[in-house]
């Protein structure tokens, strides 16, 4: 039977339309959990281990960097203060940018952006109450941050240059969900689309798009015509104007 | 969208700010009912037609839960779950900017209701699905509990096909492992998987695998 199985799972391989390129095997310290994986584009492929060592309140964890062919280029450590837990990351070419809070208070953030050749910058980001984030992008040298504050929806620019926070206006709302964000690079857009809850059980969709510096470009409730309520919408990138 | 209309409007903002929107009901999809038999398609289908070039509107129970549409080569490419539950088909969305649509697959998989939301994340914090578009094509790939169900999905103008991607051992399903898939640029992946003897208890020797794929048509 075993051997039958084995057949049948080889003549899967063998049709499909996925060819793997190349594999290679990390031994695992049995105190160890792995690692996590962070695809770089085609810079490479970055591995932080999941579970790293706590000296002196500073959390450390080891970094594995490899080329888009797998071959190992860098290893090295970063830490952290172990009162920040992480809320969000996303990558790109330059690296990983980990968008941390404080713990117990919740009312500090803060962007580490680890880098391919094992350089980190650390971004503190103070804020005046606790914060619940839900969204994080990361395009230039500008961090897009959306979450719930005061019970309200709010996204604001965090500039990681001149350190300055920018609001963006049209979402600190009451009544108001955050659907969905994206960062459109090429065009240098930021899309929030948001509901509203109406009293007769209606939910309202708005797309708001941002420039690069914050300033509310365009705002477009959508409504098909009249007698027609959207149940549900996402929205698409943002090219050349349409969306 | 609801009060008797249950189908897709697609919204073309334009760059002035304008709105034109399309309606399309869910049954005018090509092979939207292609899982059930021939017999039970063109009655549902038959029936829906009818309903709705009589009374202009046509409702369902079945609704789809859409991930991240894109914009791509004047088309937009979105994949979308059925959101009943027994339903286990991902169907994979090529409509042009007039709403008009140009492709349809319906690829077998395994669901669970609250595995496939649009924002949804594992336990591990890492995304469930993930579509994007690449070379005039669009992929759509996702990882089911982290062992069974790995599939790649990939379609354009011309041919269209889902593939199942099996990076594992059969026999070894059932270990507790951590598995991670991602897109990684153009047509390539990257699957992150640990993975244990399993046989000599403390002795274990435990090993982390890193795998590059590249999504081929052929």
């Amino acid at each position: 039977m075993r051997s039958l199985f084995s057949f049948i799972f080889t003549c899967i391989l063998l049709s499909q339309a996925v060819a793997q390129d190349k594999t290679i095997r990390l031994p695992i310290e049995q105190t160890s959990f792995g690692y996590d994986v962070y695809p770089l584009d085609s810079t490479g492929v970055m591995l932080l281990q999941r579970v790293g060592q706590v000296k002196s309140r500073m959390l450390t964890k080891k970094v594995k960097f490899f080329d888009k062919d797998l071959v190992q280029k860098n290893e090295f450590e970063i830490s952290i203060d172990e009162r920040y837990i992480v809320k969000n990351w996303v990558w790109d070419s330059r690296g990983v940018f980990f968008l941390y809070q404080k713990r117990m208070l919740q009312n500090q953030l803060a962007v580490m952006h680890v880098k391919p050749n094992g350089e980190n910058e650390f971004f503190n980001i103070p804020l005046a109450e606790t914060m619940d984030v839900k969204h994080f992008h990361v395009f230039g040298n500008t961090a897009v941050i959306g979450g719930i504050f005061e019970w309200r929806p709010i996204f604001f620019l965090y500039d990681m240059v001149s350190n300055r926070i920018t609001a963006l206006q049209g979402i600190y709302d009451t009544n108001t969900n955050l659907i969905q964000s994206l960062v459109d690079k090429k065009y240098n857009v930021v899309s929030v689309l948001t509901s509203q809850g109406q009293l007769i059980g209606r939910v309202d969709y708005k797309l708001s798009n941002y420039s690069l510096d914050g300033t509310l470009e365009r705002s477009i409730d959508l409504k098909p015509e009249a007698g027609i309520d959207l149940v549900s919408a996402v929205m698409t990138n943002f090219k050349e104007g349409y969306q | 969208m609801n009060k008797g209309y249950t189908g897709v409007y697609v919204a073309k903002i334009g760059p002035d700010g304008s709105q034109e929107y399309t309606y399309t009901p869910y049954f005018k999809f090509y092979g939207m009912y292609d899982h059930f038999s021939e017999k039970k398609r063109e009655r549902i289908v038959d029936r829906a037609e009818k309903q709705f070039n009589k009374r202009d509107k046509w409702i369902t129970s079945r609704r789809m839960q859409f991930y991240l549409p894109h914009l791509s080569d004047e088309k937009i490419f979105v994949t979308g779950f059925s959101t009943i539950v027994s339903e286990n088909n991902v169907y994979l969305f090529e409509i042009d900017y007039d709403g008009k649509p140009l492709l349809r697959l319906n690829a077998p998989f395994h669901k669970a209701r609250n595995y496939f939301q649009l924002y949804t994340k594992f336990q591990n914090g890492f995304w469930a699905g993930k579509s994007w578009t690449h070379d005039k094509k669009f992929y759509f790939t996702s990882i089911f509990r982290g062992v069974m169900n790995q599939y790649v999905v990939y379609s354009d103008s011309s041919t269209s096909n889902f593939k199942r991607l099996v990076d594992f051992d059969p026999f070894r399903l059932f270990q507790n492992v951590e598995r991670y898939m991602h897109y990684w640029y153009d047509n390539k992946i990257v699957t992150g998987r640990m993975e244990s003897d399993g046989m000599n208890g403390l002795q274990s020797t435990r090993t982390f695998i890193l795998t590059s794929w590249s999504i081929c048509e052929n």
